[in-house]
C-alpha cells in the first residue's frame, strides 16, 4: 500500500469549543470514518476537510507538499458527495454525468468512453436515462458519487449514510491510492474495509479507533433482543450463561452478552431445553454515546497513533 | 496534463436549465410585461412614442424576467454544485448565466430597432453598442439589488425603472438622464429621431460601455460567491 499522507490537518480547531487542535492524517489507500450523527462535529468535520466549509482555525493540507486545501489549485484534488444530493430538474443521469466531465475536462470522445466505464462500474446502465430526480436514494447517491470520480480525485469526501453498493467501490478506490473519508450517523454503516474510525461528540473527535477495536466494543456492548413462544420465565433467562443486565421486554428479553455465536447457541439450547421456540431475536448494536462512554472511560493523555502504523506496515 | 472544460458544451447546458427554470416559473411573464405595461399608463407619456418606449423596456424587462430569483433557486444551486468544483467550471456558469438574460434583452431590442428606424434614416452605430450594454447593466442591477437589498432590491428596481420610463416626458435634465442608466436607449433612439435627448448619441454610448462593463465586475464576483462555499 502507498503510505503517502494525503490529507494532513494543521492546528485544526473545527468549533472555538475543543480545547486541543485536532490531528488527523489520512495516507493513501486508507479509509477514516468520522462516526456521529448531525449533533456531533462529524458532518461539519466532512464539510471543513472537503473544503465547504471554514474551520474555527487552523488548516488543511493535502498530499506531501502542504498544499492548502482552498487553494485552487486543490480544487478537483477533494471530492465531496453529499447526502442530499440533487439535480436541476429535468436533467437525467446522463445528462449530469456529462455536464461533470465536461466540466472536468474530457473532450466528447473521451466522455462516451469514460461513462460507459462509469454506468457498468456504478451499475448505473439501468438509468441513464432516468431523471435525477426521480431515483431511488441509493442510485441518486451512485450518481452523485459517479461525478465526483471524474476529476480523479486523490481523496474522497462522503457524507452518509450511503448504499451498500458503494462499499465495494470504495475497496477499488481505495486499491487504487485514494484516501477516502466518510461521515456516518451510525455504527452498521460502516463498511467492513475501514481503517480507523474516529468517534466524534458534539465538540471533537474523542477517540479514533481500529475497526478491530470498535468491533470488540460493540460485541461487548450490543444488546440482544429475544422472544419466545410460549414465553419463558425470568429465572430461567437469568441461568443463560454469559447473560447480563437482563430486561423484561414486550414478550421477551434484552440482555448484554460478550459473544455474539456464543450467546446464540446458548439461546437455542435454552429454548429447546424448556420447550420453547425462538419467534424473535435481534442484535442491538451499541449507540455513538454508549461508545464514547466505553472508548473515553480511561482516557489517557499520550501520543496518538495518527496513522495506526500497525495495521499498515509502516 | 491539464485538461481544458468543454466551455460549449456548459454553457448550452446553462441555457437549457436556466431558461427551462424561467419560462416555468408563474411571475416570468408578468415581469416580461408589468415594465412595458407601466411605461404605458405612467401619465405623460402620450408625448413618447409606444415603440421606442418598448424597445427601451424590453432591454430592461427581459434580461430582469430571466435573472431574478436566479442566483438563488435551487436550479443554480445545483449548477453550481457540479460546476464550481474547478475555476474554469466556474466561470463558465457565471457566463452563460449573464449571457442568456443579456442575449434575451438585446435581440428583441435590435429587431425592433431595426422596425423603428426603417423610415428615419436607418439604423445609427450607437444603438449596436447602446442596447446590449443597457442589457447587461440590466441583469447587473436586478443581480446586486436582489444580492444587498433582497425584496427590497426588487421594488427598488421596478422604481428605477419607472423613473427611466416616466422621464421620457420630463423636463429634460443632463445630469438626470445619464443617471437613469437604462434609459439611455430610449435618450439614444430619441436622440437619432432628433428631439428631447440632451446629448450627442455617442455620451451616451461612452456611459453605457462604461456602466455596462463596471457593473458586470461586481456581477461577476457577486455570482461567483453565491454557490459552492469555495474561495479562491
Amino acid at each position: 500500500m502507498d503510505s503517502s499522507v494525503q490529507l494532513s490537518t494543521e492546528e485544526l480547531y473545527i468549533t472555538g469549543l475543543s480545547d486541543k487542535p485536532l490531528e488527523l492524517a489520512v495516507l493513501a489507500g486508507s479509509m477514516l470514518v468520522l462516526l456521529g450523527d448531525e449533533r456531533t462535529i462529524a458532518p461539519d468535520l466532512a464539510l471543513v476537510i472537503a473544503g465547504r466549509k471554514a474551520p474555527a482555525s487552523g488548516m488543511i493540507h493535502l498530499g506531501d507538499d502542504n498544499l492548502d486545501i482552498n487553494n485552487h489549485n486543490a480544487r478537483g484534488r477533494v471530492e465531496y458527495v453529499p447526502c442530499d444530493f440533487a439535480c436541476p430538474p429535468g436533467m437525467t443521469v446522463s445528462g449530469h454525468l456529462s455536464l461533470a466531465s465536461a466540466a472536468a475536462g474530457y473532450s466528447r470522445k473521451d466522455t462516451r468512453d469514460i461513462l460507459s466505464q462509469l454506468y457498468t462500474w456504478c451499475s448505473l446502465e439501468h438509468c441513464r436515462d432516468e431523471e435525477v430526480a426521480e431515483l431511488s436514494p441509493g442510485d441518486r447517491y451512485l450518481t452523485a458519487f459517479a461525478a465526483a470520480c471524474l476529476p480523479i480525485p486523490d481523496v474522497f469526501v462522503l457524507q452518509g449514510p450511503f448504499p451498500d453498493k458503494l462499499h465495494p467501490l470504495l475497496e477499488d478506490l481505495c486499491q487504487g491510492g485514494c484516501a477516502v473519508i466518510a461521515s456516518l450517523p451510525e455504527i452498521h454503516y460502516i463498511p467492513q474495509m475501514t481503517n480507523r474510525i474516529a468517534v466524534c461528540d458534539s465538540d471533537d473527535v474523542r477517540q479514533i479507533v481500529r475497526l478491530g477495536e470498535l468491533s470488540d466494543a460493540c460485541s461487548i456492548l450490543m444488546r440482544l433482543r429475544v422472544r419466545f413462544y410460549p414465553e419463558l420465565p425470568r429465572a430461567v433467562m437469568e441461568s443463560l450463561p454469559g447473560a447480563k443486565n437482563v430486561l423484561a421486554i414486550q414478550g421477551g428479553y434484552e440482555f448484554r452478552h460478550p459473544g455474539l455465536s456464543a450467546a446464540v447457541t446458548n439461546l437455542v439450547n435454552l429454548a429447546r431445553a424448556n420447550s420453547r421456540q425462538i419467534v424473535g431475536l435481534e442484535v442491538k448494536p451499541p449507540s455513538n454515546s454508549e461508545l464514547l462512554e466505553y472508548f473515553t472511560a480511561d482516557d489517557e493523555t499520550g501520543e496518538a497513533d495518527l496513522f495506526c502504523a500497525e495495521d499498515l506496515d509502516i | 496534463m491539464r485538461r481544458r472544460p468543454g466551455y460549449l458544451r456548459i454553457w448550452g447546458s446553462v441555457f437549457r436549465y436556466m431558461s427551462e427554470w424561467a419560462l416555468n416559473r408563474q411571475f416570468f411573464i408578468w415581469i416580461l410585461l408589468a415594465a412595458p405595461i407601466i411605461a404605458w399608463i405612467l401619465p405623460g407619456q402620450t408625448a413618447v412614442p409606444f415603440l421606442p418606449l418598448a424597445i427601451s423596456c424590453i432591454t430592461y424587462c427581459g434580461p430582469a424576467a430571466f435573472i431574478t430569483g436566479w442566483r438563488c433557486s435551487n436550479a443554480r444551486n445545483n449548477l453550481a454544485d457540479i460546476l464550481f468544483k474547478t475555476k474554469a467550471g466556474k466561470y463558465s456558469l457565471i457566463v452563460p448565466e449573464i449571457l442568456l438574460p443579456t442575449i434575451a434583452g438585446t435581440l428583441p431590442a435590435l429587431g425592433l430597432t431595426a422596425l423603428w428606424t426603417a423610415g428615419r434614416g436607418g439604423f445609427p452605430w450607437q444603438l449596436w453598442a447602446v442596447i446590449p450594454f443597457a442589457s447587461l447593466t440590466a441583469v447587473s442591477v436586478t443581480v446586486l439589488l436582489e444580492k444587498y437589498l433582497n425584496q427590497t432590491g426588487y421594488m427598488l428596481n421596478i422604481l428605477v425603472f419607472m423613473a427611466q420610463a416616466s422621464a421620457a416626458s420630463w423636463v429634460l435634465s443632463p445630469v438626470f438622464q445619464l443617471m437613469i442608466p437604462h434609459g439611455y436607449v430610449l435618450w439614444t433612439l430619441r436622440w437619432n429621431d432628433g428631439s428631447g435627448a440632451a446629448f450627442h448619441g455617442d455620451i451616451y454610448v461612452f456611459f453605457a460601455v462604461l456602466q455596462g462593463i463596471g457593473l458586470m465586475l461586481l456581477t461577476v464576483k457577486v455570482l461567483s460567491d453565491s454557490g459552492m462555499n469555495h474561495t479562491d
